[in-house]
């Protein structure tokens, strides 16, 4: 056997001997520490990918599906969206599709109490959206969404569904709605006047949807029959339409083929659910992303100087004990392996512990009560891939800062150390 | 067995430079008990140092078993001490997360022995030095003059040329020290060459033979007739 294979084998006995002696005490909050360290670098930077994930994907969810195809910027409506919606239909990956017209529209309450044209009501600004219902749910499942009343029907042609951030009751965007107005009082059942282009009709609310995305918590919703009427359009010109894929398909792929089967004069913004991603809330998931990676780094970073310390201080209170090995002939290597296997070990036990707890608890928990944002819901984003990806990066660092310090104290003049010189 | 030829030692520190051993020349045949004694700060612990390999000499040579040791350096000069040379220290110097057992089979461990032969070599000695019934005994359930003997136990474990002692009763009580005396004299008397320093005259005089230091220099040395 070599020399080598002996420090191993000599090293891993020394470590297991200080572990199993040690204080079980200092053992334990040693553990303890890397437990929180591990936790500390995945559990932050998880909840924030979380909710940068949760962001992106109830608006994948519940508006843009795979793809989302809008005017171009310098038109108001998707010119021959029929012909457009027959080539989405002959994409070999397409499943459903939604189209949607829309129109900006005002919404008020209380208004056969005014005694005056000026005085004040309960109103709202939003844009007016009108959908095939049964399209729609097949594409984004809004009834799925519905927190009060029922879901809109065909046959609905003076009822609206309203996005709850419209009304006070159902906001979840409180905070970001102080001095814009909102429907205070008004309730499912209530009776509003809805008016667009100056063509004023009294609807009432059918039902609330809430889906903790403020694009389709801000919208007003009415049946595509209704708001032809309404938008007076005479041709059958659409505003946005929403495409599902069968699961598993490449949304890039797929929006270049209809890209390429469309005419040359086809006007319109073709986009992935990513792409489509308004640029402030692309920002703040970018921020989410880079924030969850500092927030890792610099826990990763606490991480090795805690080890460090621990390893450190180790090493020099027994210094002397080190001295004593070197002069009973035991090589610098088996020394520096016994620390390393230390450090190790604290490592791999904290790592353990703290996926224990992160995928039996932490993980089910925040699935059944993801956090609530006005811009989206978000729970934990950990994979497997992370995990095994921090274990390996907090082992690597174990192993260094378990390494510098039994480097340091070693090369130290044996009989010095031993003397205490 | 042991030639040691003009031993020279200086420490510096700072600008100051001290001599400590100044030219020390002496052998030492195979299975003698030599005593080096001398006042504290003479230069003799320094001396045993140098000779036991766990300093480098200024200047002159050391030469065990044909072998100039002072030439040796790094993983070749670790490997010389922990195959050929014993070492018993002053205050014990065991590890205290192993037993006794332990603290002695760990040099062997080193050496690539099999394990159940270090084991056995383990028990051996601890037999040899009174303590079979203490081998799983951890050093804080042993007496001072236990842990020393577990020290002698780890020392002599792989049959090295020679031991060196380094005022190994200088913590004991004087029952405690007779009895590890004891052992050094069954032990010398086996063939086993022993080099011990110690400031006790009447120790000194269990020994072969007797050299002693002062100021860094040989002042006397006596074989001693038995």
């Amino acid at each position: 056997m070599t020399q080598q294979d002996k420090s191993l084998e000599v090293g891993f006995f020394l470590a297991l001997s200080d572990i199993k002696r040690n204080n079980p005490w200092t053992t334990g909050l040693i553990i303890f520490v890397m437990m929180l360290t591990f936790l500390n670098m995945i559990l932050l930077n998880g909840i924030l990918i979380g909710l940068a994930q949760g962001m992106s994907g109830t608006f994948k969810q519940f508006y843009s599906s795979d793809l989302l195809i809008t005017p171009s910027t310098n038109k108001n409506v998707i010119e021959e969206s029929e012909m457009i919606m027959a080539t989405v239909e002959s994409l070999p990956l397409y499943q459903n599709l939604t189209f949607r017209y829309t129109g900006p529209a005002l919404l008020e309450y209380g208004y056969q109490s005014k005694l005056k044209q000026v005085d004040s009501s309960e109103s709202v600004n939003s844009l007016l959206v009108g959908i095939d219902p049964k399209r729609e749910d097949a594409v984004t499942h809004l009834s799925k969404m519905i927190v009060a009343g029922s879901y809109l029907e065909q046959s609905d042609l003076d009822e609206v569904m309203l996005g709850s951030d419209l009304i006070t009751k159902y906001s979840t965007a409180k905070a970001v709605s102080d001095g814009s107005k909102i429907l205070k009082t008004a309730d499912v059942g209530s009776k509003l006047l809805l008016a667009v282009n100056g063509i004023q009709k009294e609807v009432t609310v059918k039902g609330i949807v809430s889906t903790n995305n403020s694009t389709v918590d801000g919208r007003i919703y009415i049946t595509d029959t209704a708001a032809r009427q309404l938008f007076n359009r005479s041709n059958l010109d659409v505003n946005e339409i929403a495409v599902t894929l069968t699961e598993g398909s490449f949304d890039v792929a797929a929006k270049e083929y209809i890209k390429n089967n469309l005419k040359q004069n086809n006007e319109v913004l073709i986009q992935t659910s990513k792409e489509a991603i308004p640029s402030g809330l692309s920002q703040m998931i970018k921020t989410f992303n880079l924030l969850g990676m500092m927030v890792a780094g610099i826990a990763l970073f606490v991480g090795a100087i805690t080890i460090f310390i621990v390893i450190y201080v180790n090493a020099i209170t027994r210094r002397k004990f080190i001295g004593i090995l070197k002069g009973i002939g035991i090589t610098s290597r088996t020394i520096e392996v016994s620390y390393i296997f230390q450090a190790l070990f604290y490592a791999v036990s904290g790592i353990i512990i703290a996926s224990i707890f992160l995928l039996g608890f932490l993980t089910p928990y925040f699935i059944l009560h993801p956090i609530h944002y006005p811009v989206g819901s978000g729970s934990l984003a950990i994979t497997t891939n992370d995990i095994i990806t921090r274990a390996i990066i907090l082992l690597i660092t174990a192993f260094i800062s378990g390494f510098i310090p039994a480097w340091l104290v070693t090369k130290q003049n044996t009989l010095d150390a031993i003397l205490g010189r | 067995m042991i030639e040691i030829q003009n031993i020279v030692k200086k420490f510096k520190s700072g600008d100051l430079e001290t001599t400590v051993l100044k030219g020390i020349s002496f052998s030492v045949p195979k299975g003698q008990f030599l005593a080096i004694t001398g006042r504290s700060g003479s230069g003799k612990s320094t001396l045993l140092y140098q000779l036991g390999l766990l300093d480098h000499p200024s200047g002159g040579s050391i030469i065990i078993n044909d072998q100039i040791v002072t030439d040796l350096y790094g993983p070749k000069r670790l490997e010389f001490r922990r195959k050929n040379l014993g070492y018993i220290f002053q205050d014990y110097a065991i590890l205290p997360t192993l037993t006794a057992k332990e603290n002695v089979m760990l040099p062997m461990m080193m050496q690539g022995y099999d394990k159940d032969f270090f084991n056995q070599k383990a028990i051996e000695s601890l037999k040899k030095v009174g303590l079979e019934n203490k081998i799983d005994n951890f050093p804080s359930q042993l007496s001072g003059g236990e842990q020393q003997r577990v020290g002698i136990a780890r020392a002599i474990a792989h049959h090295p040329s020679i031991i060196f002692a380094d005022e190994p009763t200088a913590n004991l009580d004087t029952e405690s020290s007779e009895m590890i005396l004891n052992i050094f004299i069954k032990l010398n008397k086996e063939g086993q060459t022993i080099i011990m320093v110690t400031h006790e005259p009447e120790y000194a005089k269990l020994a072969d033979r007797i050299i002693e230091i002062s100021d860094g220099k040989i002042i006397s040395d006596k074989l001693l007739n038995k």
